[in-house]
């Protein structure tokens, strides 16, 4: 070992002109990771606040009546993309929480430990705030694949023939029958007691344990409503879908609209008679104007089909805006 | 350098703070630590002393830029020893070498504490218990002998070990335990001579 060392690192020092990094750079460095710690936990939080909505909207009794065993149950029914997502925050979570300072002070199973509790304690004040419900509503609205991916419940409820049927009360035909529109806007006859009579309201989701009676036809035998998902079947809005024997093929929504002949006169009947249909059928087209632009682009006749249904030239231009 | 009024008593933040404040203070932090590390690095197993002197000017040159990184929760000496380990590592990565575990700088003092902790046998010559036991040290896992070293050679507590090698003080101790029965088995006879 040379015996100049000290003067050599100094040199290096001088003639290098290092200096010391800032304080910032290691204050920033250190926030960076408590923030990414931070927000991790936040997510995860918000990912078990769903799940506790989910799992209190599960039914835990109603499994017999979806006629399942209770595993076989609970296996459909888990959120397997919410509890992945949980994971990979946990993950996250505990890596910033090890790479703080005195991260590594704390055993990994102690810091995943209080990972997990942190995002479950924070998770039940969360939900207790609505905020699961709030996420749920959100992604029913907006998210694509919400159906398949991030709530197992439709899924499960979509199962015409093992008995479960859930959708969307588009219109009622009389005090035991109406028509319900499935997440694939396929429309359905429930029969149903009149007992269930109060969850029957068009533009209410509901599910419905039952049994298929013929092609696109269910016995109710339990009707229920329908919390998680419900602004994902809010997405056939019912204004959107012209009444029972307005010329609508099942599995059709505004594109019903164009048709003439009898069908389409009845629907021009509809409008011009209820005042209250008419502002219902305006406001929805409105709230899709992208599908309208999409459709008279497709299809020259549709607006002219509007006109003649007696569609008012402001809702028609503002739809075009 | 000579004529700096800095007070040779001076505490490692003392030290720190004038460094920052001044380029040649630093030289103080570089005579009080350069022997220890020199030894501490060659018993990680950096034997050849050019390799040696380059290591260890990497390490109080990352010492220097990272002085404001220096914070008095942890002991000057544990920060810097940790600097000193992460360097060594990164320096056999680079290289692709493996630590030369050859004729290790071990004192008959360090030896001496370990031969005692692991209770061997007291009634043999000291200079062929202390041979065997350097012949060990050579065989067990790196891993091993750098906590070894640190318990036994540079009399480090488990709390400054975990402060070096950032573990947990559980880890610490486990991995010591497992270091010992390590070295243990690499003794002939289980440890008798």
């Amino acid at each position: 070992m040379s015996e100049n060392l000290e003067q050599k690192i100094i040199d290096k020092i001088k003639t290098g002109s290092l200096s010391p990094k800032p304080r910032w750079h290691f204050l920033l460095k250190e926030r960076l990771v408590w923030a990414i710690g931070v927000i991790s936990l936040l997510i995860g939080a918000a990912a078990v606040s769903v799940m506790l909505y989910l799992a209190n909207n599960n039914d835990w009794l109603v499994y017999e009546k979806a006629g399942r065993n209770f595993g076989a149950w609970l296996l459909l029914s888990l959120p397997y993309f919410w509890l992945v997502f949980l994971a990979l925050f946990l993950w996250l979570l505990s890596y910033n929480l090890k790479h703080t300072k005195k991260g590594y002070r704390y055993s990994i199973s102690l810091i995943i430990s209080i990972a997990i509790a942190a995002s479950i304690l924070l998770g039940i004040a969360f939900f207790a705030l609505g905020l699961g419900a709030k996420i749920d509503d959100v992604l029913g609205r907006r998210a694509p694949l919400y159906d398949r991916l991030f709530n197992p419940h439709i899924d499960f409820w979509s199962q015409p023939e093992e008995g479960r049927l859930a959708g969307l009360v588009v219109a009622l035909e009389d005090e035991q029958h109406f028509i319900l529109a499935d997440r694939e806007r396929g429309e359905w006859t429930v029969v149903h007691t009149e007992d269930d009579g109060d969850l029957v309201v068009v533009g209410q989701p509901v599910r419905v344990v039952g049994k298929l009676s013929g092609k696109k036809e269910f016995i109710a035998q339990v009707i229920m409503t329908m919390k998680p998902g419900r602004e994902f079947f809010k997405r056939l809005n019912p204004g959107l879908m012209p009444p029972p024997g307005a010329g609508r093929a099942p599995g059709q929504g505004l594109e019903a609209i164009n048709c003439n002949g009898p069908k389409s006169e009845s629907l021009a009947l509809l409008l011009s008679e209820s005042s209250e249909f008419r502002q219902n059928f305006e406001e929805n087209l409105l709230a899709n104007k992208e599908m309208v632009k999409e459709l008279s682009e497709r299809d020259p006749s549709f607006i002219p089909n509007l006109v003649n249904l007696g569609v008012s030239p402001q809702t028609i231009s503002a739809c075009l805006e | 350098m000579d004529n700096l009024p800095v007070n040779l008593e001076a505490d490692d933040a003392e030290l720190v703070r004038l460094s920052l404040a001044d380029p040649d203070k630093f030289s103080y932090i570089i005579g009080r630590y350069q022997d220890k590390l020199a030894r501490y690095i060659r018993r990680l197993g950096i034997i050849s002393s050019e390799d040696a002197e380059d290591v260890l000017q990497d390490i109080f040159l990352k010492v220097y830029l990272n002085l404001n990184d220096f914070n008095q929760d942890l002991k000057f000496s544990s920060w810097i020893y940790r600097i000193a380990h992460n360097q060594v590592i990164s320096n056999f990565r680079k290289r692709q070498a493996r630590p030369e575990a050859h004729s290790l700088p071990i004192d008959g003092e360090g030896l001496q504490l370990l031969a005692d902790d692991l209770a061997l046998d007291q009634q043999s010559d000291l200079k062929l218990r202390q041979e065997m036991l350097t012949r060990a040290l050579d065989k067990v896992d790196a891993k091993h002998r750098e906590i070894l070293v640190l318990k036994f050679f540079e009399d480090k507590s488990y709390q400054e070990i975990s402060d070096i090698l950032k573990k947990p003080l559980g880890t610490v101790a486990s991995l010591l335990n497992r270091a010992k029965k390590d070295l243990k088995s690499a003794l002939p006879v289980g440890g008798q001579f």
